[in-house]
């Protein structure tokens, strides 16, 4: 084992040798970029939530923007259930159900997610609008 | 006159040997998904050292053409990846190799050459085919994997131009 790590430094050594310091930075520089990018890049290209979509019944009653601030309120089994849009975030206020889970459920914001109420049939799903749907092989 | 003659046949040999290279590489069984050595850029990059950067844009635009009408992948998306790839990489090597090559030796031309070659695929596999930006993530695995490619080309790139320059009594 010991001599596999030997022949791997001196290989890399070698290597290394062989190349000038303009190489060294070129390829020094690539590799922090790419670790950079790494790093970074998921904020940037990520499939961010920017609508919600409200079914109730197992019935799905449209999809809003969490762009713009509303109101909605939903009718399922019980009751009328309030889900509230505001800067960017949806969240269910009031719900007629006993235990409120869903209102403590928290809320659907960048990342997406799902609010939930069960006792009055109701589901908040957060939806991003890039469609997935295309797949490709190439070679 | 002789001397005309002379270049012409040497670029012809090179366009053959990059051409064969590329259809040999693209006949080897694929082990890691994407990931290619690219050796067909040696002949590229040997060309832009030796003749100059027309005749290497020259036998790297030949090459694909060549490559595609061996394969019969002409004129498909895969095509349009290798031909921006080609056309991107060998204009970034054409400017990096303008320094000394006591500053940036082949192997620094090389990785450049190929992380230009990765990053113009991905950019037209965004344009052409998948339009999904989630793509762009693989951005940083295909620098590493260029980097590691580009080093390795470029010692084979040292060689095959000192023997040549050795052989052809260039300088």
């Amino acid at each position: 084992m010991r001599e596999i790590f030997s022949k791997t430094w001196n290989g890399a050594k070698s290597i290394i040798n062989l190349m000038t310091l303009g190489d060294l930075v070129i390829v020094g520089s690539m590799v922090l970029f790419s670790l950079a990018l790494m790093y970074w890049a998921p904020h940037f290209i990520g499939n961010k939530t920017t609508l919600i979509e409200v079914v109730s019944r197992e019935r799905p009653l449209g999809r809003f923007s969490l762009n713009t601030d509303r109101m909605l309120e939903v009718d399922g089994v019980l009751g009328t259930t309030q889900v509230q849009i505001k800067d960017g975030r949806a969240q269910i206020v009031n719900s007629p159900c006993s235990n409120k889970y869903c209102v403590n459920m928290g809320q659907i914001g960048d990342s997406g997610g799902v609010l939930v109420c069960v006792p009055n049939e109701i589901i908040v799903k957060g939806l991003s609008r890039v469609d997935n749907g295309l797949d490709a092989i190439s070679r | 006159m002789n001397e005309d003659a002379r270049r012409i046949a040497r670029l012809a040999m090179m366009l053959a040997l990059a051409t064969s290279v590329h259809a040999l590489e693209s006949m080897t069984p694929i082990v890691l998904g994407w990931f290619r050595f690219g050796f067909a850029n040696i002949i590229g990059l040997t060309t832009l050292l030796i003749f100059g950067f027309k005749n290497a844009l020259y036998v790297t635009v030949g090459r694909i053409f060549l490559g595609g009408l061996l394969s019969g992948s002409i004129g498909s998306p895969a095509f349009f990846l290798a031909l921006s790839g080609g056309v991107v990489s060998i204009c970034f090597m054409g400017l990096i190799s303008l320094t000394k090559r006591s500053c940036i030796s082949e192997i620094g031309i090389s990785v450049v050459g190929a992380v230009s070659h990765n990053l113009a695929q991905l950019v037209t596999a965004y344009l052409i085919i998948v339009r999904n930006e989630s793509i762009l993530l693989l951005a940083p695995i295909m620098i590493i994997a260029a980097v590691v490619t580009g080093i390795i080309n470029g010692i084979a790139t040292r060689y095959l131009t000192q023997s040549l320059k050795h052989r052809w009594d260039i300088k």
